[in-house]
C-alpha cells in the first residue's frame, strides 16, 4: 500500500512548497487547504502521516486531531504551526502528535519528523496485518483442533489432553501437527505466545 | 496652612506607618532620643497651656500632654509607657512647682501615667497600632479614647486630690469637667497632628495658595465676629467659624482640617488672657472648639479617604492600561510573526526544493550552489529573529494563582457597572457557588473579562426600543472545566466581522484597534482554555469562555 503524506495548511505557499519539496524527496504527497477538505477526501484506510497546521479557519488542527481520534483513525500527526504556544503543543502531544514543528520550517526537521511518523505508521500497520493474519488462521482451525490448542496453551501434556477429550494420544499428535502448520508456528512456546495474544485480556 | 494632594496629582510618596519614624538609629540610642524628645515636649506643651488652672493642679482648658502620650504609645509601642509617669512628674515639678518630696506629686504622676497607658492599651487592642488616620474608623478609635479616657482618669484624679485635701470641695465638679474637656481637646487636637507629621516627615506643599488666603481670611473674619461679640452676646456667633473650617476640610482633606484646628486653638490660647479678663469661661469656649475640631476632623478624614480610594483606583486602572498596551504590542508582534512565518516557511522549502531539483548538476555550478546556500541561511536568520521577538513578548506574564472565577467576574462587573448605569444596561450576574477554582493569571484574566464586558456594553449602547440586558453566568461545566458566559441582547455580531472575529486589527469601532478579542483569545488559549462567540438565544451575542478547573478541584 502506497504511503502518502497529507499536508493540511490554509496557506497556499506553505502547501505548495511542501508539496514540491516532499515530492522531490520521493514521497507521495497530497495537500488540503482545510480540515474539512481533508475529511471529505480522506480514503477509508490511511497509510502515511499528516502534516497539520493548528490555526485554520472553521476547524482547527487540534480539532481535526480530536475528530480523527474519535473516528478511531490512528494516523501519525506532525503539527506545523506559526504560533508556537506551549498549551497548544501540550494539547497536541496529549492527542498523540509525533512532533511539533514551528514555522519557518526547516527541511531536516520536517524530513526527520516524517521518517519517524512513517516508521511508526509502518509498525502499526504490520501489527494490524499480523493480527488480521492470525485471526484468519485461527478461523481455519477445526473445532477439535481449537480444543487441542486451548488445552496445549493451558499447559497440558498430549496424554492428558487425549484422556480429557476421550481420543487417543496419537490423534492428539495429528491435530497438534495440523494446527501448528495452519498457524505457521514452529514450536510450543511460539504457539502459547500466539494463543495468549489472541485471547482477550483478563480471561 | 498645609494641604493634601488632590487626586489630580496622584504621585505622592507616602511614608509608611509601620516604620519607627527614626530610621538609622540603633535600639538604645533610639529609645534615648525618643525619651528626651518626649519629655521635653511634654514639659514644654504643659508650660504653654498652663493657664486658668484650677487649684494649681494640672486642670486646664486645653491640655495637650495626654495627646502627646497617646501618640507616643500608638506610634512607638506600649514599651514607652513608663515615660508617661516621668513626664507627668517632671511637668508637675517644673511647671507647677510641686514638691518632689510630696507623696501626692508622685501619686498624681503615677495615676496619670497608668491611666493613659490603660487608655492607649485599650485603643491598640481595639484598633491596632493606628499609624495614621486613614479611615473614619481610626478617627472613631481616637475620639472614643479621647472621650472616655479623660473622664475615667479625671474622676480618679479628682478623688485622689479631693481625699488628699488638695482640691477644695466646691471646685470638684468644675474641676472634673475642665479636666475632661481639657484632656479630650488635648488628645483630639494633638494626636492626629503628630501622627500625620511623623508619617510624612516632610511638609506637604500648599495647593492653590490664592484659595488658601481666602480661607485664612474667612476664618479670621468669622473669628473676629464671634469673639468681638462674645462679651455682650456670649458665643452666639461662634457657629460662623464652622463655615470656613468646613470649607477648608472639604477642599484640603485631613491636613487642612488639622491645620485649621491647630490655628483656631492657638488663637484662643494666645488671646486667653484677654478673654479671661472679660469674664469668658474658657472651658465653655473649649467645648465649642472641641465640637468644631471634631466636625473638621470627620470631614477631613472622609474627604482624604475618598481621595485615597480614588488614587488607588487610578493607579490600578493605569496598571491595567499599561498591561493592555504591552499585550497589544505583543499581540501585534505575534500576528506579524505568524503572517511572516508562512512565506518564510515557503521560501525555505522552495530553496531546498531548488537544490533538490538541480541535484548533481549543482556541483558544476559553484556560484549558484553558494548563492542558494546563502539564501537558505538568511531564511533561517529571519526565522531566528522572529522567534526571539516572540520569546520577548511571551515572557510578559505574571505568575498564576488559584482563584475563584466568580470573584474575578464580580470585580470586573463592578468595574463595568458605572458605564452600564449611564447607558441604562441591566446587569444580571449569576454565579454558581459550587464552581471549581481555576489556576489563572489574575491580571490577564481580568483584562479578558473587562474587554468582553466593554464590548458587550458598547454593542448595547446602540440598542433602543427594548430593555438593554447584559447577563453574566459562571458555572462549572461538569467536565473538569469552568465556563463564563457573557450574553447581551444587542444587535449581534456584524456579518463582516464574523469569520475573523478574534483576529487582530479587526474592529467595528471607529476608535478600536481591534486587539481586544485577539488578546483575549491569546490569553485564554495560553491558559489551556477556549473563547468563542455565537448568536444569543434571543438575539444579541453570547461570548463563552471555558477554562480548565485547577487540579484537584474538579
Amino acid at each position: 500500500m502506497a504511503e502518502t503524506i497529507y499536508v493540511i495548511d490554509d496557506d497556499e505557499s506553505v502547501r505548495d512548497s511542501l508539496l514540491i519539496l516532499l515530492s522531490l524527496k520521493g514521497y507521495q504527497v497530497q495537500a488540503f487547504a482545510s480540515a474539512k477538505a481533508f475529511l471529505d477526501a480522506m480514503p477509508p484506510v490511511i497509510a502515511g502521516c499528516l502534516l497539520l497546521d493548528i490555526r485554520m479557519p472553521q476547524v482547527s488542527g487540534l480539532q481535526l486531531q480530536a475528530e480523527l481520534a474519535a473516528r478511531g483513525i490512528d494516523v501519525p500527526v506532525v503539527i506545523i504551526t506559526g504560533h508556537g504556544d506551549v498549551s497548544a503543543a501540550r494539547s497536541a502531544f496529549l492527542h498523540g502528535a509525533i512532533d511539533f514543528l514551528e514555522k519557518p520550517l526547516e527541511e531536516d526537521a520536517v524530513l526527520g519528523a516524517i521518517r519517524e511518523s512513517l516508521s511508526r505508521d509502518r509498525q502499526r500497520r504490520e501489527q494490524e496485518a499480523s493480527v488480521v493474519q492470525r485471526d484468519a488462521a485461527m478461523a481455519r482451525l477445526t473445532a477439535r483442533e481449537r480444543e487441542v490448542m486451548e488445552l496445549l496453551c493451558d499447559g497440558h501434556r498430549n496424554v492428558d489432553i487425549a484422556e480429557q477429550l476421550g481420543i487417543s494420544p496419537r490423534t492428539v499428535e495429528v491435530h497438534r501437527a495440523h494446527l501448528m502448520a495452519k498457524l505457521q508456528v514452529d514450536d510450543l512456546a511460539e504457539l502459547i505466545r500466539l494463543c495468549r495474544n489472541s485471547r482477550p485480556s483478563g480471561s | 496652612m498645609a494641604s493634601e494632594t488632590a487626586p489630580a496629582n496622584p504621585t505622592r510618596h507616602h511614608g509608611d506607618g509601620g516604620s519607627t519614624g527614626l530610621p538609622g538609629l540603633p535600639g538604645v540610642a533610639r529609645v534615648i532620643v525618643v525619651a528626651i524628645v518626649y519629655l521635653a515636649a511634654h514639659v514644654a506643651l504643659d508650660h504653654l497651656t498652663y493657664f486658668d488652672a484650677i487649684a494649681g493642679l494640672a486642670i486646664t482648658p486645653v491640655n495637650p500632654p495626654p495627646g502627646l502620650s497617646l501618640f507616643l504609645l500608638l506610634r512607638f509601642g506600649l514599651g514607652y509607657a513608663p515615660l508617661l509617669g516621668v513626664g507627668a512628674l517632671l511637668a508637675d515639678v517644673l511647671v507647677r512647682s510641686a514638691s518632689p518630696l510630696s507623696w501626692l506629686t508622685w501619686a498624681n504622676a503615677m495615676l496619670i501615667g497608668c491611666g493613659y497607658t490603660l487608655v492607649a492599651a485599650m485603643l491598640i487592642r481595639k484598633k491596632g497600632r493606628i499609624a495614621r488616620l486613614r479611615t473614619v474608623s481610626d478617627l472613631n478609635g481616637i475620639v472614643v479614647a479621647a472621650t472616655f479616657g479623660p473622664a475615667g482618669v479625671g474622676l480618679a484624679y479628682m478623688l485622689l486630690n479631693r481625699l488628699a485635701g488638695a482640691l477644695p470641695p466646691d471646685l470638684a465638679m468644675e474641676g472634673l469637667l475642665q479636666f475632661w474637656i481639657g484632656d479630650a481637646a488635648g488628645i483630639i487636637l494633638t494626636t492626629p497632628i503628630l501622627l500625620e507629621i511623623v508619617a510624612f516627615r516632610r511638609l506637604p506643599g500648599l495647593r492653590n495658595p490664592e484659595e488658601a488666603i481666602l480661607q485664612v481670611g474667612a476664618v479670621l473674619l468669622a473669628g473676629w465676629i464671634a469673639f468681638s461679640t462674645a462679651e455682650a452676646e456670649g458665643f452666639k456667633y461662634f457657629y460662623l467659624i464652622f463655615l470656613p473650617i468646613i470649607w477648608i476640610a472639604i477642599r484640603r482633606g485631613l491636613h487642612g482640617a488639622l491645620a485649621a484646628n491647630l490655628a483656631v486653638q492657638c488663637s484662643v490660647l494666645a488671646a486667653v488672657g484677654m478673654l479671661a479678663a472679660r469674664g469668658v469661661k474658657i472651658w465653655e469656649l473649649q467645648m465649642l472648639i472641641l465640637t468644631l475640631a471634631l466636625t473638621a476632623l470627620y470631614l477631613g478624614v472622609s474627604v482624604s479617604g475618598r481621595w485615597a480610594v480614588e488614587r488607588e483606583r487610578q493607579a490600578q486602572e493605569g496598571k491595567l492600561n499599561r498591561i493592555q498596551r504591552v499585550a497589544a504590542v505583543g499581540e501585534l508582534a505575534g500576528s506579524i510573526a505568524h503572517e511572516l512565518n508562512q512565506p518564510l516557511s515557503a521560501i525555505a522549502m522552495y530553496v531546498r526544493a531548488s537544490m533538490a531539483l538541480l541535484g548533481a548538476q549543482l556541483k558544476q555550478m559553484p556560484a549558484l550552489d553558494d548563492t542558494l546556500h546563502k539564501a537558505d541561511r538568511e531564511v533561517h536568520r529571519a526565522g531566528e529573529i522572529i522567534r526571539r521577538l516572540k520569546q520577548l513578548f511571551g515572557s510578559l506574564h505574571t505568575p498564576r494563582e488559584r482563584s475563584c472565577l466568580d470573584d474575578l467576574v464580580k470585580g470586573s462587573v463592578a468595574h463595568a457597572a458605572g458605564r452600564a448605569r449611564d447607558l441604562h444596561v441591566k446587569l444580571q450576574v449569576d454565579c454558581d457557588p459550587n464552581t471549581p477554582r481555576v489556576e489563572i493569571d489574575v491580571t490577564q484574566m481580568e483584562m479578558v473579562l473587562r474587554n468582553v464586558l466593554d464590548n458587550a456594553i458598547d454593542a448595547l449602547a446602540g440598542v433602543s426600543g427594548r430593555q438593554r440586558v447584559l447577563r453574566i453566568r459562571v458555572a462549572g461545566t461538569g467536565e473538569g472545566a469552568v465556563q463564563c458566559e457573557i450574553a447581551d441582547n444587542g444587535p449581534g455580531i456584524p456579518p463582516a466581522l464574523r469569520s475573523a472575529l478574534f483576529e487582530p486589527l479587526n474592529s467595528s469601532k471607529s476608535q478600536g484597534m481591534g486587539f481586544g478579542l485577539s488578546i483575549s483569545r491569546s490569553i485564554v488559549e495560553a491558559h489551556g482554555g477556549s473563547i468563542e462567540a455565537r448568536d444569543g438565544e434571543s438575539g444579541g451575542t453570547t461570548i463563552r469562555i471555558v477554562l480548565p478547573a485547577a487540579r484537584g478541584t474538579e
